[in-house]
C-alpha cells in the first residue's frame, strides 16, 4: 500500500497543475491581505453599519483573525474547485492516457489501487488547506496583528476574545478537512466514471455549485431541502466561531459528511470493481 | 438616538460647570436635604454633588446582554472628562457600548428652561421627579428620575422617547456614593429596533432558517458596567480623549 501510495503522490506533486492551486490560493490570500490592508476600514464599516448605527465600536476589529475569517469565507466555492482539479483526474488521467489498464495488471489490486489513490487525493486536500492555513492565519496575524474577533451573521454578531480563537481555527481546519474530503470523494467517483479528466472535474464543481446555491438560497422551499444537502454541512466549520458552539450540529454535520465519504467511496468501490477497463 | 438619549445620567453624575466644585464638595460629604424640599431646589442639590468630579478614569467589567450580540464579559478601563467626555477602552480588544449615549449629559437635561420638574410624590422611599421637555419636536417626551434625597442620588431614571421607545437606567452606589459616581450601572433599552439584516453572510444553519425562532417584539437588551475602582479628579492621560 506504502509503495503505491508514494507513486500516487508522487505523479499528483510532479503535474504543474497540481501547483496552480497552491499558487492561486496563495494570490487569493494575498490579494485579499493586500486589499483589507490598503482599505479595510471602508470595509468594515460597510460589513458592520446595521451595527455600528446603533453601537459604538472600539478597538482592533481589523485583525488577523478577521481578516483569515473573512478569506475562508471568500474560499466557500473556490477550494471545492481546486480540489476537483486533482481529484478528478486521478482515474480518469490514467484511463485518457492509456495507463489504468497496465496498472491494472500489477499484483495490486483493484482495491489497493483505489485506496492508494484515495488517500493521496486525501493528502492533498489536507496538503492544500495546510497552505491556506498558513497564509492565511499566520500570514494575516503577521501582517495585521490579533485581537478579539467580532463575526457578523445574519441575525446576530458574536464577539470573541482573542485567548479564545485559536483552537478555533484549528477546529475549523480539522473540519474543512473532513469537508472537502466529501468533494474529492464525489470527484473521484465521477473520475472512475469517465474516461477523460475534464468530465469529472466540471461535474464536480457543477454538482457543488448547484447545491451550494440550494444551500444558501433563503426560500423556505428550499429550506426543507438544506438539512439533506452535503453542501449545507460543509458550513459546519463556522459553528466553531458561535457562541456557543453549537456541538450537537457540528457533530451531526461532521457525521453526514463523513456518511458522505463512506457511500461515495463505497459506490466508486463498487463500480470500479466491476468497471470493464478498456484504455 | 434612543439610546444616546437615554445614558444621559451616567455620564452625567459628573457633567457640570468647573465653578461650582466647592459647593460640590460640600455636598459630596453626605448632605441630607428635607424630605419634601422644592423639586428645583432637589434637582440643583443633585447637580451640585456631582460637580465635585473634573474627571475619572475606572476600572470595570462591561456585561452586555442583548439577545443578538453574543458578547463575552470583559475587563475595561473607563475615562471620563467633564464636560461629557466619556470613553472606554479594552486593552487589546473590542469594546461595545451604545452609541453616543455616554456622551449626553444630564447637566443639559436638568438646565432651567429646557424642562419643567414637576413633583411626582414618593415611591420605595424614593422621590420620583418628573421632567417634561418645554420645548415640542425633540425626542423625549419625558424622564422620570427616582432620587435618594437622602444621598442625592440618582438611583434610577426612565426616559420615554417619541421613535425609540422607553430606556432605563438603573445605578448602585458604594465607595464611590460621595462623588455620585456608582459601583454599578445597568442600562435597560429594547432591542426590537437594532435586528441586524439578513443576507450579509452565508450563515451555518443545519436545520434550515425557518426554524431559527423570531426575537420577541417586546425583547430588552441590557449593558451592564461594574466598576471596581475609580481614581477621582487625578486627571485623565493626553490622548485617550480626543
Amino acid at each position: 500500500m506504502w509503495p503505491l501510495l508514494r507513486i500516487e503522490l508522487w505523479k499528483i506533486f510532479r503535474k504543474p497543475r497540481t501547483y496552480i492551486s497552491f499558487l492561486a490560493i496563495a494570490a487569493m490570500v494575498w490579494l485579499i491581505q493586500l486589499g483589507l490592508y490598503s482599505d479595510g476600514e471602508s470595509y468594515i464599516r460597510f460589513g458592520m453599519q446595521s451595527l455600528t448605527s446603533s453601537f459604538d465600536l472600539s478597538g482592533h476589529i481589523l485583525n488577523g483573525y478577521l481578516v483569515c475569517y473573512i478569506i475562508l469565507q471568500t474560499f466557500l466555492m473556490q477550494v471545492p474547485l481546486l480540489i476537483a482539479l486533482v481529484a478528478g483526474d486521478m482515474i480518469a488521467g490514467e484511463a485518457a492516457g492509456g495507463t489504468l489498464r497496465l496498472l491494472l495488471t500489477k499484483p495490486p489490486g483493484r482495491g489497493q489501487l483505489l485506496a492508494a489513490k484515495f488517500t493521496a487525493t486525501f493528502v492533498y486536500t489536507v496538503s492544500l488547506l495546510v497552505w491556506m492555513a498558513l497564509l492565511a492565519l499566520l500570514g494575516s496575524v503577521l501582517i495585521f496583528g490579533r485581537g478579539d474577533l467580532m463575526i457578523m451573521r445574519n441575525t446576530e454578531m458574536d464577539l470573541i476574545l482573542s485567548g479564545d480563537i485559536l483552537w478555533r481555527y484549528f477546529a475549523a481546519f480539522c473540519f474543512a478537512t473532513v469537508a472537502m474530503t466529501v468533494v474529492g470523494s464525489l470527484a473521484l467517483l465521477f473520475s472512475i466514471l469517465s474516461e477523460n479528466a475534464i468530465g469529472p472535474i466540471v461535474a464536480t464543481v457543477s454538482v457543488v455549485i448547484v447545491l451550494t446555491i440550494l444551500s444558501t438560497m433563503d426560500i423556505p422551499f428550499f429550506d426543507r431541502l438544506k438539512p439533506y444537502l452535503f453542501t449545507t454541512h460543509m458550513l459546519g466549520w463556522k459553528g466553531f466561531f458561535y457562541s456557543p458552539v453549537p456541538w450537537r450540529d457540528i457533530l451531526r454535520s461532521a457525521g453526514i459528511l463523513v456518511a458522505h465519504i463512506v457511500v461515495l467511496a463505497g459506490v466508486g468501490w463498487g463500480i470500479f470493481k466491476r468497471k470493464d477497463i478498456l484504455s | 438616538m434612543g439610546l444616546r438619549i437615554a445614558m444621559f445620567f451616567w455620564a452625567a453624575l459628573a457633567a457640570a460647570p468647573a465653578g461650582r466644585a466647592s459647593f460640590a464638595r460640600a455636598t459630596a460629604r453626605h448632605t441630607a436635604v428635607s424630605p419634601q424640599r422644592d423639586v428645583k431646589v432637589l434637582l440643583a442639590a443633585v447637580r451640585a454633588k456631582v460637580e465635585s468630579v473634573r474627571d475619572y478614569s475606572a476600572d470595570a467589567r462591561l456585561v452586555i446582554d442583548v439577545s443578538f450580540m453574543k458578547v463575552p464579559p470583559s475587563d475595561v478601563r473607563v475615562y471620563f472628562k467633564r464636560p461629557d467626555q466619556f470613553r472606554v477602552i479594552k486593552q487589546g480588544g473590542i469594546s461595545i457600548l451604545p452609541k453616543g449615549g455616554l456622551n449626553v449629559s444630564l447637566n443639559a437635561l436638568l438646565k432651567e428652561g429646557d424642562f419643567a420638574a414637576v413633583d411626582a410624590g414618593n415611591e420605595g422611599g424614593l422621590r420620583v421627579v418628573k421632567l417634561v421637555p418645554l420645548k415640542d419636536g425633540g425626542d423625549i417626551v419625558l424622564t422620570t428620575l427616582y432620587i435618594d434625597e437622602t444621598t442625592l442620588l440618582v438611583r434610577r431614571a426612565i426616559t420615554s422617547t417619541r421613535n425609540n421607545g422607553t430606556f432605563e437606567l438603573d445605578l448602585d452606589y458604594g465607595r464611590y456614593a460621595a462623588y455620585a459616581l456608582p459601583d454599578k450601572a445597568e442600562f435597560i433599552f429594547n432591542t426590537a429596533g437594532y435586528k441586524l439584516p439578513k443576507g450579509l453572510s452565508l450563515d451555518y444553519d443545519p436545520h434550515g432558517s425557518a426554524n431559527a425562532p423570531a426575537p420577541p417584539a417586546d425583547a430588552k437588551g441590557k449593558i451592564t458596567l461594574l466598576y471596581a475602582k475609580y481614581v477621582v479628579n487625578k486627571g485623565v492621560p493626553d490622548g485617550i480623549i480626543q
